[in-house]
């Protein structure tokens, strides 16, 4: 290899302009790589110590201890284990698998900074009503806590709840009723379990229906108590049969025998939300579930397994409408 | 800054390098986990090792079909010389195997090396790193040459090995670095056989290696084709009209002895070699798809956005380096576009010494700027495309970076050269290099053992790239913290789920006596306790845990600067 030919001799006044621009290109760079120093400075090092978490989880728990039922949420995912690791509180079900956050009467956002809203999810959890002013802000270290209120907003049934506490869920396919309680249910055709699963990238906690594709499967939930409307979410578990754009599933919801909504949901829809109106007051409700085709295809042709399951949650809500 | 280094100088601070380079992987990466594909290629080493060893005992029955097809069959969708490699090395300096804990057993037969310098694994990434500080050196070498000094060569060097992501695949038992360095040492014989028959001979046997390594090698002759048509239509004095000059020497050595000495180095292909290098082929076209995340999004299935190389590239390495790489590139292809006016001269030149076919070119022909940005632009075009299958993460492209590299050392020259400082400022060369550097630098060191997380400083380093939605890490090493904490638990059977740590991993740690005693691979249902590597795609293995564990809150996390990389969830 050779050595690039040395400047040519020019007179000062050509070689004045070239000159100039080298030294203040130098300059730039010199600069630049300045500005990254102060950048990994900033980047290379933890900022969220054990003493920081600890401060956090003592102001969590004295906010608890007034307010037990407050939904409690940390603004980035990414944080989630150590999250859960340092504050008993975000192991909740209901703070590591938020449905949304239509109906919560009271709940906190904790983030690093900055605007809670910022972050997409919580966006998507909130709905397309006007985004809520924090009724508190309230700085823990590194960490801020923004305390949110709806007024009138309330859950006045929880289908996750009622199967958690042993109400009375009767769950049945065409053979009849399917046994079990407590949230595993042994169908003729399959399974419905309460399990934690990942629709569109999030954790959800619903009931997984595990079963053979095209069989019917039917939630009773005798004298449910309704507020102005039903509101819940359905989506498909398993991202790699999710990509290939399998059979939706069918979802008809009746109120005292009325059929009150059909709805066809398809695994491209991620967490799908629907919402029906309903009268106020004890009710009877039935939900049917009909997974289109539960298995999934692949390189050796239909695989009739059912890895792919549609999973519910359902809620009766009052108040904090659009 | 203008005067060119001495010769000798240069060669002794590149071995410097070379040999720093080298010692700091083969010290710094025994703290650094198995990745999950060096799991299979230990497997595979240590096969191809064993039938080097019956080359050497016994030649007449290694060599014959049956035992070659057995001992090259496992893992032969890549080619065997870094295994091969490898497996020689760990015969030579392997630490003798650690007697296996009680329930537990080698499923191979246990390392003993002639001479016990390394840990097994060690000794099998030791071919890998060797080939990081020859590349290192080689950077030194070309570097001061384009960049027409010292400090330029160690810009080079720097450059490449210090950042974070190069410095962690270098000292891996994989092929992504081995081939980067394989792909500038053709380049720079290629270069030199434009000009000079002897590399033209050697060229072939070069790319023959390069290709024995990786298969990132193959397209390496159709840029090389590209850059010479353009440096024959351009060179004067009726060049492009000699059709012997089409077909060079050098060509023809890469056309006959490239695939020669390639097929030579792997002995898997001597016994049907046509169906077997169909397969092969057909292997690398119709590749699974990796998982990537990218700005907040999984990508499962082509096409990728066309910006993610770029995106990924400017996230990972420092900017002051790609801003020296991009002005290196428009300085070297300004020089190429003004070389016709430079060398007019040589049309007379062509008359009284007449054009070589073994060397076709004059040294200013060359058109560097074009070789290098071909060379530097190729991989992450390549991975732009949309019919291409996702494969994901940097180490697809590191083989751009030696001639970013280069590229950076040229605008090094060029800058400093032209500024013409006076007398006084003579040390700012040296400092503004270390300023250069640090970035860089600070990164790898910061990061390490976890390099394969980390991200440049104005993304933000993990901690930014969390929050953007890039992707926290793969392959699932992320654990020699872990491995300390299953110790502690104190429990004379655990049954673990292992997630991304590949099983073969498991039992590399096993042989080399660094995995817990009593701790057992299973599956979620069956586990007591579970490892998490975060990927956005993986969360349904982390809601299996949490099911099935009856807990959500993990015993013990990996973090780099806040960002969890590993989760171990002990049930109770």
């Amino acid at each position: 290899m050779s050595a690039p030919r040395a400047p040519e001799a020019a007179p000062a006044a050509r070689l004045a302009r070239p000159t100039r621009l080298a030294r203040v290109a130098l300059a730039l760079l010199l600069g630049l790589a300045a500005v990254e120093w102060a950048a990994a400075a900033r980047a290379y090092r933890a900022t969220l110590t054990p003493a920081a978490w600890a401060a956090l989880d003592a102001r969590v728990a004295a906010l608890l201890a007034d307010s037990p039922d407050e939904l409690l949420l940390l603004a980035d995912p990414w944080l989630g284990p150590r999250g859960r690791q340092a504050i008993a509180a975000l192991t909740d079900p209901r703070a590591l698998a938020p449905h949304d956050l239509h109906g919560a009467p009271r709940f906190t956002i904790i983030t690093r900074g900055g605007d809670p809203w910022a972050r997409a999810w919580l966006r998507e959890a909130w709905g397309a009503r006007p985004l809520p002013r924090a009724a508190e802000v309230l700085d823990v270290g590194p960490f801020t806590l923004h305390r949110f209120e709806v007024a009138a907003a309330a859950v006045t049934f929880d289908l996750l709840a009622a199967v958690d506490a042993g109400a009375a869920v009767q769950v049945s396919d065409e053979r009849g009723r399917c046994r079990g309680r407590g949230g595993v249910y042994t169908c003729a055709f399959g399974q419905v379990l309460r399990e934690y699963v990942e629709i569109a990238y999030r954790p959800r906690r619903c009931l997984a229906f595990a079963v053979e594709g095209g069989v019917p499967i039917r939630l009773d939930l005798p004298r449910a108590a309704l507020g102005e409307r039903l509101r819940g979410h359905l989506g498909f578990t398993d991202y790699n049969a999710r990509i290939r754009g399998d059979a939706p599933a069918r979802v008809e919801i009746a109120v005292d025998g009325r059929r009150r909504a059909a709805l066809t949901i398809s695994d491209r829809q991620g967490w799908a939300a629907f919402e029906v109106a309903t009268p106020p007051g004890a009710h009877d409700v039935s939900v049917t579930v009909t997974p289109g085709l539960s298995g999934t295809w692949g390189d050796g042709g239909y695989d009739s397994r059912p890895t792919r399951r549609p999973c519910l949650e359902l809620r009766a809500l009052t108040g904090g409408a659009p | 800054m203008s005067q060119a280094p001495a010769r000798r100088r240069v060669a002794l601070v590149a071995a410097l390098v070379g040999a720093l380079t080298t010692l700091l992987l083969v010290r710094g990466h025994q703290g650094v986990g198995y990745v999950r594909d060096e799991g299979i290629y230990f497997v595979a080493s240590r096969s191809y090792g064993a039938w080097a060893a019956r080359l050497v005992k016994e030649p007449g029955v290694a060599m014959t079909a049956r035992e070659r097809d057995r001992a090259f069959a496992v893992n032969h969708e890549h080619p065997a010389l870094m295994k091969l490699a490898a497996g020689v090395s760990a015969r030579l300096l392997a630490e003798p195997s650690a007697t296996p804990p009680p329930g537990e057993a080698l499923r191979e037969p246990p390392a003993d090396g002639v001479v016990h310098l390394l840990p097994e694994g060690a000794a099998m990434r030791l071919p890998a790193q060797v080939l990081a500080g020859l590349g290192a050196a080689l950077l030194v070498v070309a570097g001061a040459s384009l960049g027409g000094s010292l400090l330029a060569g160690l810009l080079a060097a720097g450059w490449f090995v210090l950042l974070p992501r190069v410095w962690f695949n270098a000292g891996l038992h994989c092929f992504d670095v081995p081939v980067a360095v394989a792909a500038l040492a053709v380049a720079l014989a290629y270069r030199a056989a434009l000009v000079d028959r002897r590399w033209a001979l050697a060229l072939g046997p070069i790319l023959g290696v390069a290709i024995a390594i990786k298969h990132n090698a193959l397209f390496l002759p159709l840029l090389f084709g590209l850059h010479y048509a353009v440096c024959l239509l351009r060179a004067p004095g009726g060049a492009r009209r000699q059709l012997r000059l089409w077909l060079p020497l050098g060509v023809v050595s890469v056309a006959v002895v490239a695939p020669l000495v390639a097929v030579a180095l792997w002995p898997w292909l001597w016994s049907s070699p046509l169906a077997r290098l169909q397969e092969y082929f057909a292997f690398h076209r119709l590749h699974a798809y990796y998982n990537t995340e990218f700005l907040g999004t999984n990508y499962n299935q082509p096409p990728l956005p066309e910006s993610y190389p770029l995106v990924l590239t400017w996230a990972t390495v420092p900017s002051v380096l790609l801003a020296l790489a991009l002005i290196g590139l428009g300085v070297a292809l300004w020089r190429d576009l003004t070389l016709r006016t430079a060398s007019a001269s040589t049309a007379a030149d062509d008359a009284a010494a007449p054009r070589r076919w073994s060397a076709p070119l004059r040294p200013e022909e060359r058109h560097d700027g074009l070789l290098l940005a071909l060379l530097a632009a190729f991989p992450l075009a390549l991975i732009a495309a949309p019919s291409v299958p996702i494969f994901g993460g940097t180490k697809h492209w590191l083989t751009a970076y030696p001639f970013l590299a280069l590229a950076a050392a040229i605008a090094w020259g060029a800058l400093w050269r032209r500024a013409a400082l006076p007398r006084r400022w003579r040390h700012a060369p040296a400092i503004a290099l270390l300023l250069v550097l640090v970035p860089s630098a600070w990164s790898t060191i910061h990061s390490h053992p976890y390099g394969l997380s980390q991200y440049a400083p104005l993304a933000g380093g993990a901690r930014g790239a969390a929050e953007r939605g890039l992707m926290r890490g793969f392959w699932g090493h992320a654990v020699a913290p872990l491995r300390t904490t299953l110790g502690e638990l104190d429990r004379p059977r655990l049954r673990l789920y292992l997630h991304d740590l590949h099983q073969l991993s498991r039992e590399q740690y096993l042989r080399e006596g660094r995995w817990p005693a009593g701790v057992e691979a299973a599956s979620p249902r069956q586990a007591d306790a579970g490892l998490l590597f975060y990927e956005r795609h993986m969360l349904t293995y982390e809601l299996e845990l949490w099911n099935d564990l009856g807990t959500a809150a993990p015993r013990a996390i990996v973090e780099l600067d806040d960002v969890p990389l590993t989760s171990l969830y002990v049930g109770d």
